[in-house]
């Protein structure tokens, strides 16, 4: 099955959890072992499909919290997939991970938190932007995601400024720059 | 005291506190855009961040917009203040609580139509809980609120007194509900003393059954204002204050320690409750025909099946029996029924005797009895095929020439003989005896 297939496959399931589940583990199991295409079509379907959503609505009601927190698992996924052992499905583990991205949110959030405890996804961010082992990090990520990461991390160009450069609306802009920030995490995690 | 208000929750003004708990705090407040009065549960700030308590507040608002029933209290929004608490913007009762209610009338003018209208209320908002998977878990006097406006409750319109015409109930507070499809069934002690089933005391595998004890608790505090496990013989108050014995065994049924025991779910709790206090339309006429000769076939072991096949009509005689049983002794004497004599004896005794036809069924016992003395009854039946005693507790026994009851507590107790002809004819006589302390 090529990528293409799968994830209209994946799209196609939407609506069964059960099925989506099943087209979802064995990827999942393949980004563990340091697939990097693999890592690149689950985080499309975790972002795509916001399947970390209804656990982070269980602890966060804000919207902005919402998204942000969703970004954040997005790079927690791609630095910490190596540990999913595969005897559990990937959503379940993906639950857990969506958890403790709520409540580290939710400790930011603390009248007494600290100034610098910041999500994964700024701490990424800022990773890019002093280009601290990146360009080999930031060389590797497919196209698409490269030119809106640039854009926005190491430019730092407002969302709407990134569209405008690269052609394409909004959200779309605003997607490439999450997942091409979790894909670089994966790669910064290999170069360590 | 006084304690200052915030001015406003997200978009709504505060107009007073209705209520705190540990948790959470509520408030009456306006929703100006929709120009309505509402209630806002805010967590407490110290919580806030406690992730299961978060979750836990959380959760309740999503479960209630699951759940749809006019029973049930609905909730319209889910925000966050500035200060991150979560506040969810429920239906806004104004009648205060059931406990409230109950406790600020006479004991004794909570009778059977009001117990029966609130069951109906609270079985139609665990139905709608049950259906969505979700145990309360936390069914009390408190939780259950007094909506005064609004379309009529459901069901049919009772001349009760502890809810005025055009009241309803509305449960609340699922703080401490466990949504079934999202985990085990398998969950720590939790709920209200007195209130909380067996299963919730120790931590146990919790199922809607949960909900069907606290609801029996419930109608019985509310009769008594006191919770079964306060008064151990409960059942034998409610049969002093002239509750028939089947509802007292389906109260029983529903309080059982074992969940298995109990009705399996809110719609055949009602069922029973109702039917156990509905006089029957007629006596069911004994299934003669039930016997299954006709269609044994050929050379098949036919006296196993006889067998079977008269017990079942036994049972079925049994339970019809016990619905005649008590209804006949609350319309004694109706003008198409026999007529019920009684008979003053020597030494304190009676005889209450009742006819038709041929068979003649009467008891003898005493007039009066004191708690932890013995007072024996016995059958004088005739023309019978078989004949039923009901307890004041409920219990019954079949083709007993005596029955010794001793009474636990003071007030009066009911004790009914049901014959019945082998034609089908059932005549029923019951006798109130009085119960005075020991």
């Amino acid at each position: 099955m090529t990528p293409r297939q799968w994830r209209q496959q994946v799209l196609a399931a939407a609506g069964g959890g059960e099925q989506r589940a099943e087209l979802l583990d064995p990827v999942a199991a393949r980004a563990a072992q340091g697939d990097l295409d693999a890592l690149e079509d689950l985080l499309w379907a975790v972002d795509a499909l916001r399947l970390a959503r209804p656990a982070v609505r269980r602890l966060v009601v804000d919207e902005a919290d919402a998204e942000e927190v969703e970004q954040d698992v997005l790079v927690a996924v791609a630095e910490t997939i190596s540990g999913f052992r595969g005897d559990a499905r990937f959503t379940t583990w993906l639950h857990q991970v969506a958890r403790n991205k709520a409540i580290a949110l939710l400790r930011r959030r603390r009248p007494t938190a600290s100034l610098d405890d910041v999500g994964d996804a700024a701490r990424i961010s800022s990773i890019i932007a002093t280009r601290t082992a990146l360009d080999d990090a930031i060389g590797r990520l497919p196209e698409m995601y490269r030119v809106a990461v640039v854009r926005r991390d190491v430019e730092r160009l407002p969302y709407v400024e990134v569209a405008e450069v690269l052609g394409i609306n909004v959200n779309t802009a605003k997607t490439r720059v999450a997942r091409g920030r979790a894909l670089a995490a994966a790669h910064l995690r290999g170069i360590r | 005291m006084t304690r200052q208000l915030p001015p406003r929750i997200g978009r709504y003004e505060v107009l007073d506190l209705i209520g705190t708990g540990a948790f959470a705090s509520v408030y009456r407040a306006r929703d100006e855009r929709l120009d309505a009065e509402v209630a806002v549960k805010v967590l407490a700030e110290n919580h806030s961040f406690d992730a299961d308590l978060r979750e836990r507040f959380i959760t309740e608002g999503h479960l209630l917009r699951r759940v749809d029933s006019p029973h049930v209290v609905k909730v319209f929004d889910l925000g966050e203040t500035d200060a991150g608490q979560p506040f969810l913007v429920l239906d806004l009762a104004g009648g205060g609580d059931l406990g409230a209610r109950r406790r600020s009338m006479p004991a004794d003018r909570v009778g059977l139509d009001d117990v029966l209208g609130v069951a109906e209320q609270v079985a139609a908002a665990l139905g709608a809980l049950h259906a969505e998977r979700v145990v309360h878990r936390d069914v009390t006097p408190g939780n259950l609120l007094i909506r005064s406006s609004g379309p009529p409750p459901a069901g049919r319109a009772r001349s009760g007194s502890l809810l005025g015409p055009g009241e309803r109930l509305l449960l609340a507070d699922l703080g401490l509900s466990k949504d079934l499809a999202r985990a085990s069934g398998l969950t720590l002690g939790a709920g209200t003393v007195g209130f909380a089933p067996p299963e919730q005391r120790g931590g146990a595998w919790i199922d809607p059954r949960a909900d069907i004890w606290s609801a029996s608790a419930l109608l019985v505090w509310l009769v008594l204002g006191r919770h079964p496990d306060e008064d151990p013989r409960w059942a034998e108050q409610l049969a002093g204050l002239g509750w028939p014995t089947p509802a007292l065994a389906e109260l029983r049924r529903g309080l059982a320690i074992e969940a298995d025991h109990r009705h399996p779910d809110a719609e055949s709790w009602m069922g029973a409750l109702q039917t156990a206090t509905e006089p029957p339309p007629l006596p069911a006429p004994v299934p003669e025909a039930a016997a299954p000769e006709a269609t044994a076939p050929e050379g098949a072991p036919v006296r196993p099946r006889r067998r079977l096949a008269t017990l079942a009509a036994a049972l079925v005689i049994v339970v019809a029996l016990i619905g005649v049983g008590w209804w006949a002794g609350r319309a004694t004497s109706g003008p198409d029924g026999p007529e019920i004599s009684t008979e003053d004896l020597s030494e304190g005794r009676v005889r209450v005797a009742s006819s038709d036809g041929p068979l003649r069924v009467a008891l003898v016992g005493p007039e009066r009895a004191a708690v932890d003395e013995t007072a024996t009854f016995s059958a004088e039946v005739d023309g019978a095929v078989r004949w039923v005693w009901i307890a004041p507790d409920g219990q019954t026994y079949v083709d007993a020439p005596t029955v010794d009851l001793r009474p636990t507590s003071p007030g009066s107790a009911r004790v009914a003989l049901i014959g019945t002809a082998a034609d089908g004819t059932v005549v029923t006589v019951e006798h109130r005896i009085e119960i005075s302390r020991g």
